[in-house]
């Protein structure tokens, strides 16, 4: 299963996936918008374009067209990938065959969601500003309660402390400064902006007739554009020197991240050995982290790493006792001392090598993983196809492995807890 | 071993079952094209099941028992139960929840070899004394963790101003007390309690062949010892009467106020009643407080609710409620607001006009969510395990009738709301 491409005339990409075991079809428009100075001006376009277009003038009217039409659900949102901003705009229907008196729903959902992305609801040539200032205080909330979820929050405080002058450190919505000082003007001229040059992508998933997309999507989506900037590769975080930071809250549990960076990121060939490296250090139950932090000490009950492989940074983070941090920190070093020295059982490197695997085929089943890939590949500047990880999975060794670990170097150890920490 | 097809053709679905000697009931959705293939052992073992007849004597088991049997099914004498799926490439999972526990794997291959590891670690429990109480620490995090968690203690808040001293207002893992009264003999009274093969259901999904399948299992079952039947009978509490209602409110490190706000609703007399009402409770809530209603828009363009106002609507023979919630700056306004709109409909306001065009939109979200094989293994396990068909809340939509969501508007309590507010701690 591979991509279907086209550019349509207006230079935007389309890029088609027939997933025919799927009873719905997905559609998924990306603009890739950077996350800048004017993030918090984009971050609110989406949800002011949500609130009404000419055709449907309101929320009320759009999502009633939706619910009649078999719930057909859009979306619209920022999503932050790397250093990247992306607006997107999301639609998924049911396939045909299971719609009852033979109608069909694909050229009606189209021009909906064409109507949204080109046609907003304007007054005087400029969004309402009413939809402008409930969309403001809905972000501004947004951003507040990002304190609502501790472990969210302690990975944000740690990307602060990581790296506070990359656009990297920055929340998708910006501050609720940012936020408050945005005005209806500045959003509908930021929104021409980036219809005009921002590189923009459609990704159409799932089951659907070939035919009927390729013409549904070029007769309405060939918009006027001058030119589509050029998207420049992501570029990986710099190391620095190692810091502790300690913050406190009056929280029952305290919340460990550390971070990580490497100079390998989704652009370098060494890439599947980081996955796999990441593997054995803490993705799985049967990685080195759970096992030794869990398992052997009872030190958490939810421990383990990730990647952000666009960014070059791997994330340790686990839920402990305050009185705990010395000690899971230690265990969390030795563990990574080992992947240095590789000191890797036989079973820790084939359960992971298999597990890794597993996900990737799995991922054959999950449209929103695939597009979540090609986009990654699109920003990391390297796009890596299932069969080609999978191939170079398979040759991966112990050697590749240890050399990834020691591409690691520490960087930020953030603790947020209660009381004396 | 007598194997059944249904077919649900508007769907274009298929599900075969079949009832294996020792009683297991075993279900496989085949799931053509998927690569992924998923299976779910589920046991009617929850938090509110705390009580056993045996021998004619009533046994009382502590808070977080299912729970912690869960976890400690896990153990294993050589690897841990984890290590040996991933020796075949596979995950596993599992959960605990009110009314059960259910034990997970998801693969791509070796899927025999993944269902025997399965039914043996869920079958024939090997934890050990030491394990029990080693165990207690990582369970301590867990409880600590959802402590820390605004929504979740909104939620109990509620439940409990709801139901007063009952298990389903209790923390599913307990309290960290509990944990201490959880031992190696409660756990394996636990196990012989509610485990009982003829209790489970293995629910099965993915690119599978249905005799081979099911001719598997039937020898995996014969070749096991099957202890006697289980000596007890299962009970649980019916919800006592609910207390004064009142409000409550506490602070914590949150950015942002949110609410839950609650009501009872008069419990179904079985499982099967209880499917219909929940379905008809869908719809009916979706056509009071759906994005495509009036009550909605107008309260998110007053500012008043935003796009986390959620419900939930829980029922069962024991115990029956309906939950909203959300984070608003007014939550007095905003509880306000919902009472009205739920008495004006059950009063004056029967905007009727709308059920067919609800009725779409779930008939098409119920077709969407089945592309996900780990959303429809589980929500039919949850069904099947209560005798009652997850594909039939399908022909319940479709055939919806006004009558039942009147009826369901009177069996609500409107007059007796709880509300439990979290709020951002003062300055210190």
């Amino acid at each position: 299963m591979e991509y279907y491409q086209q550019k349509l005339a207006n230079g935007t990409a389309l890029h088609m996936l027939p997933l025919d075991h799927y009873k719905t079809t997905f559609v998924g428009i990306n603009l890739y918008c950077g996350l800048g100075k004017e993030r918090a001006v984009t971050g609110l376009i989406p949800y002011v374009l949500q609130k009404g277009s000419s055709t449907y003038q309101t929320a009320r009217q759009l999502r009633s067209r939706l619910a009649e039409l078999y719930g057909s659900q859009f979306g619209a949102g920022v999503v932050k990938r790397g250093e990247q901003q992306l607006l997107q705009l999301r639609l998924q229907l049911v396939h045909d065959s299971y719609v009852a008196d033979g109608k069909s729903l694909l050229e009606e959902c189209l021009d909906i969601l064409r109507d949204v992305m080109l046609n907003p609801y304007k007054e005087n040539g400029c969004f309402k500003p009413e939809y402008v200032a409930i969309e403001k205080k809905n972000a501004a909330d947004k951003v507040r309660s990002l304190l609502n979820d501790k472990s969210r929050y302690a990975f944000h405080r740690c990307l602060a402390h990581l790296c506070p002058d990359r656009d990297y450190s920055n929340n998708k919505f910006g501050t609720v400064e940012e936020v408050d000082s945005v005005d209806a003007e500045q959003l509908w001229s930021k929104y021409q902006e980036i219809l005009a040059a921002v590189p923009a992508e459609i990704f159409v998933c799932g089951s659907y007739d070939h035919n009927r997309v390729v013409d549904g999507i070029n007769s309405r989506f060939n918009w006027t554009r001058s030119s589509e900037a050029v998207l420049d590769p992501a570029t990986p975080l710099k190391g620095q020197n190692a810091r502790t930071v300690h913050e406190q809250m009056d929280i029952t549990q305290g919340q460990l991240v550390m971070a990580m960076t490497t100079d390998i990121n989704q652009a370098d060939s060494r890439y599947p050995a980081l996955v796999l490296y990441n593997g054995i250090l803490g993705a799985f139950p049967h990685s080195k982290l759970f096992q030794q932090v869990r398992e052997k000490r009872g030190l958490a009950y939810y421990i383990g790493s990730n990647l952000d492989s666009i960014m070059g940074v791997q994330f340790v983070s686990a839920g402990i006792d305050a009185e705990s941090f010395d000690e899971t920190v230690q265990v969390i070093s030795d563990q990574l001392g080992q992947m240095c020295k590789g000191e890797i059982t036989e079973d820790e490197l084939e359960w992971t090598r298999t597990g890794l695997r597993t996900g990737l085929l799995q991922m054959y089943d999950d449209l929103g993983e695939q597009v979540s890939l090609a986009i990654d590949g699109r920003i990391s500047g390297r796009r890596w196809a299932i069969p080609q990880l999978l191939d170079e999975l398979e040759k991966l060794t112990l050697n590749d492995v240890v050399e990834a670990a020691r591409t690691m170097k520490p960087q930020v150890t953030y603790f947020l807890s209660g009381g004396e920490g | 071993m007598e194997i059944t097809c249904k077919s649900y053709h508007l769907l274009g679905e298929k599900l075969f079952s079949a009832t294996m000697d020792n009683g297991l009931q075993c279900i496989l959705l085949p799931k053509e094209g998927f690569k992924r293939k998923f299976a779910v052992l589920a046991v009617p073992c929850g938090s509110v099941h705390r009580k056993a007849m045996v021998d004619g004597r009533e046994v009382t088991l502590p808070g977080g028992v299912a729970h912690f049997l869960e976890h400690k099914l896990f153990e294993d004498p050589g690897a841990n139960v984890e290590n040996r799926f991933a020796r075949l490439g596979a995950s596993v999972n599992a959960f605990t929840n009110h009314t059960m526990t259910a034990y997970v794997f998801s693969t791509a291959d070796n899927f025999n070899q993944c269902l025997d590891l399965l039914l043996e670690f869920v079958q024939q429990p090997a934890f050990t004394q030491q394990g029990v109480v080693d165990e207690r620490s990582v369970i301590a995090q867990e409880i600590k963790m959802y402590a820390d968690q605004p929504y979740w203690s909104a939620y109990l808040g509620t439940l409990k101003k709801l139901y007063g001293k009952h298990a389903i207002a209790e923390d599913i893992a307990g309290t960290l007390d509990d944990l201490q009264r959880i031992d190696y003999r409660v756990l394996r009274d636990c196990h012989r309690f509610f485990y009982h093969p003829a209790n489970m259901v293995l629910v099965m999904a993915g690119d599978l062949d249905s005799s081979e399948l099911f001719q598997h299992v039937a020898e995996n079952q014969q070749s096991r010892e099957v202890g006697p039947p289980p000596p007890a009978v299962q009970t649980v509490d019916p919800a006592p009467e609910q207390p004064e209602p009142a409000d409550e409110s506490r602070e914590m490190e949150v950015g942002r106020p949110l609410f839950n706000l609650g009501f009872r609703d008069a419990v179904p007399a079985n499982w099967q009643q209880a499917q219909h009402k929940e379905t008809m409770a869908g719809l009916l809530l979706e056509m009071i407080s759906g994005k495509n209603g009036d009550f909605y828009n107008r309260l998110y363009d007053q500012g008043l609710i935003d796009s986390s106002f959620a419900l939930d609507y829980t029922t069962s023979p024991w115990y029956s409620h309906l939950i909203f919630g959300g984070e608003t700056d007014r939550p007095d306004d905003v509880a306000g607001e919902i009472k009205a709109e739920l008495h004006r409909w059950r009063t004056t306001g029967w905007d009727w006009s709308q059920i067919e065009q609800n009725c779409n939109k779930l008939v098409g979200h119920f077709v969407m969510e089945l592309n996900s094989l780990e959303t429809t293994v589980m929500a039919c396990a949850t069904d099947w395990l209560q005798g009652v068909d997850y594909f039939k809340r399908f022909e319940m939509l479709q055939n919806a009738q006004t009558k039942d969501l009147k009826e369901l508007l009177q069996s609500l309590n409107l007059e007796q709301p709880c509300m439990h507010v979290v709020r951002p701690a003062s300055c210190k």
